[in-house]
């Protein structure tokens, strides 16, 4: 299967067009790529309806994102799709750089066991969509758009009106909010005029999908000036159905319409491959790369997550992997604010939070695509020298970037964490992602750590005493907010019998940490007391201390 | 270290080689020199000294540019 071939997806025409506004909607949500996809998903699971528009009826064509990251399957997972993800995915752990014919480097992403998900997997943009499609239709509350496209937008203080064109005709709807997840070319940053800088690579590459039987092993391979394709850089990575993703750098010069066909790209694949092997092109694109982002996020009622938002090459596998983020960090806070339960001042935490993180994602992936791609002669010499040294040399090795793969970002001190107050020998620092670690169930089955957080507001508490339980189970009883309580230890109900949560968070007994709806550490204790989880639950949802009720 | 041994040793290095292979050769000594002095900063500063001659008004580093 491949995106192209997919069934298109059904327009219907909206009731708007025969009269029936439904009033304000408390959330649209504009795109429907993995990001808008994945934020619908999201804020049903918080019990907010949302309308989603997108201007196409198909799933992703063509050869784009292929690799997601830990952190997007656990999130996937939250949302009832990772699974199925990863069960359709090719897992895979070990990259290998190779410097013309010599192996240089090999890294091992996660070289110690206990997470459900693995480092990554490779799984086709159009699956990932697929499935959070059909995992939106599961979900009460969300309505697909196809074949609706923005095309006016404009906002006031209290809410947001979106022109939309249909095959049917034009019609107005009112938002509260408005989530910008229209991508790369984004129509809504266009109209309102807002700038998308950054830096544009010159040069080019050839992405190739080949379906064919291999046996070459489940592994990253890169290659810096190989015997086959000299001068410039290469990639084999496989993906299910027995498709490989080809990546080869053509350089600036090269005209993208002539290296795109058959008779130039079959050539370039058999001196890859090797004449014997049997394959088919399945997709061939040339793609130029940039580094770009908004310089906020957000715009009073319209947020942008995903690539709207920021935009980089793909060497590390951040683009797509970081809007998923933008999602789980955004979802949670905006549904608070039209609970009532926080003020809107919450959301400038996403805008704070993201920045930091997409800066962290522009920063490596500009880095590696100019490790890649030098500048000039002089970075090019240097570059060489690295590659010459790194087979012989620890230093020269660590510095050859084929991409740094997408890890979660540890937040910024947003206002939102609670800085820690006694000493800590490791763990999980507030503004880090919750770490997995297996769990066994009273029953004896086998269960996750993370299953039990995300989504609302939660704490783990590492055996605590009876006492302490009591206290805090009283304390939130009558917070807004509030929080679940998670009970780990020794013994039952959810035993570490592996003694990895112990481990991964430094957590001695009577100690706990409150993790956000988005799986991030918001605080931790020693010695868990109630009036302090309280004071970093609402500094955690930017609420006042003290006060019960928040006008949004 | 004798400046003249120094000297000697650096020339020596390039004996015999062209254009192309005395640069390659001179980018992987500035490598082994890096890590061997092992201090970011410094290497900064002396980074930002190579390149001086190079740095007129006219002709800013980046890092110049940023930093006005
Ligand atoms: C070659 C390549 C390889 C990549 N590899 C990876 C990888 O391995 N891992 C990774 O994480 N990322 C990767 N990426 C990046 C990844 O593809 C993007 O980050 C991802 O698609 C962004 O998703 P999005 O939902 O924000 O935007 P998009 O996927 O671009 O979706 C935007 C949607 O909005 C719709 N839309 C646009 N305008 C309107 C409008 N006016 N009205 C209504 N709808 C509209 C579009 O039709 C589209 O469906 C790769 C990209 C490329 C090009």
């Amino acid at each position: 299967m491949r995106g192209d071939e997919r069934d298109r997806l059904a327009y219907r025409r909206p009731p708007e067009l025969d009269g029936k506004p439904a009033g304000r909607r408390p959330v649209v949500v504009v795109g429907g790529g993995p990001v808008g996809l994945t934020a619908a998903a999201d804020l049903a699971l918080h019990g907010v309806p949302v309308v989603l528009l997108d201007d196409d009826d198909t799933v992703s064509t063509g050869s784009r994102a292929i690799c997601w990251a830990k952190r997007s399957l656990e999130i996937f997972d939250r949302l009832g799709a990772g699974e199925r993800m990863l069960t359709k995915g090719v897992t895979w752990k070990i990259g290998k750089v190779f410097h013309r014919d010599d192996l240089v480097y090999r890294f091992d992403l996660l070289p110690e066991p206990g997470d459900k998900f693995p480092a990554f997997i490779n799984l086709q943009q159009f699956y990932v969509e697929q499935y959070m499609i059909d995992r939106d239709a599961e979900l009460p509350g969300v309505e697909l758009r196809w074949r609706n496209k923005v095309a006016a937008i404009r906002q006031d203080r209290d809410g947001v009106t979106l022109e939309i064109e249909t095959p049917d005709g034009r019609y107005a709807l009112e938002a509260e909010w408005v989530i910008a997840a229209d991508g790369a070319r984004s129509t809504i940053r266009r109209l309102m005029g807002l700038a998308f800088e950054g830096q544009v690579f010159e040069d080019r590459f050839l992405i190739a999908d080949v379906h064919m039987t291999a046996d070459f092993p489940v592994e990253r391979w890169f290659w810096f000036d190989p015997p086959f394709h000299r001068n410039q850089s290469a990639l084999l990575h496989k993906q299910p159905d027995d498709i490989w993703r080809i990546d080869l750098q053509l350089g600036w010069d090269a005209d993208p319409e002539e290296a795109k066909r058959p008779e130039h790209v079959i050539p370039r694949i058999k001196a890859m491959l090797g004449e014997h092997i049997d394959f088919e092109l399945d997709w061939v694109s040339v793609y130029t790369f940039q580094c770009r982002r908004l310089a906020r996020f957000r715009h009073d009622r319209i947020v942008f997550v995903g690539d709207s938002a920021h935009q980089v090459s793909p060497f590390g596998a951040r683009g797509g992997n970081s809007g998923i983020q933008d999602v789980d960090n955004l979802v949670w806070k905006l549904a608070l604010v039209l609970a009532g339960k926080a003020p809107p001042a919450l959301l400038d935490s996403y805008d704070a939070e993201r920045s930091l993180a997409n800066d962290e994602n522009i920063r490596h992936s500009t880095r590696s695509t100019e490790f890649i791609t030098p500048k000039g002669p002089g970075s090019r010499l240097l570059r060489d020298a690295v590659l010459s040294l790194a087979a012989t040399h620890d230093f020269a090795r660590a510095m050859v970037n084929s991409g740094r793969l997408s890890v979660p970002c540890v937040l910024p001190d947003s206002g939102l964490q609670t800085p820690d107050d006694a000493q800590w020998d490791g763990g999980i620092p507030p503004g880090a992602a919750m770490r997995d670690a297996p769990l066994r169930r009273t029953d004896g089955g086998d269960d996750w750590l993370l299953g039990h957080f995300g989504g609302d507001f939660a704490i783990l508490l590492y055996e605590p005493s009876e006492e302490s339980l009591r206290a805090l189970r009283l304390a939130l009883q009558s917070h807004p907010i509030g929080a679940r309580l998670v009970v780990i230890g020794t013994t039952a109900p959810l035993t570490d019998h592996q003694g990895l949560v112990r481990a991964r968070y430094a957590l001695p007994p009577g100690a706990g940490c409150l993790a956000r709806p988005d799986q991030h550490v918001a605080a931790r204790w020693q010695r868990v007391d109630a009036a302090a989880i309280l004071a970093a639950l609402d500094r955690a949802a930017c609420r006042p201390a003290g006060r019960v009720e928040v006008a949004a | 270290m004798n400046p003249d041994d120094a000297y000697a040793t650096l020339a020596a290095m390039h004996r015999g080689l062209d254009e192309q292979q005395s640069a390659l050769v001179t980018a992987r000594l500035v490598l082994l020199l890096a890590d061997a002095l092992g201090d970011a900063d410094r290497l900064a500063a002396l980074a930002a000294e190579a390149r001086a001659i190079f740095d007129t008004p006219g002709n800013a580093t980046d890092g110049e540019r940023r930093g006005a």
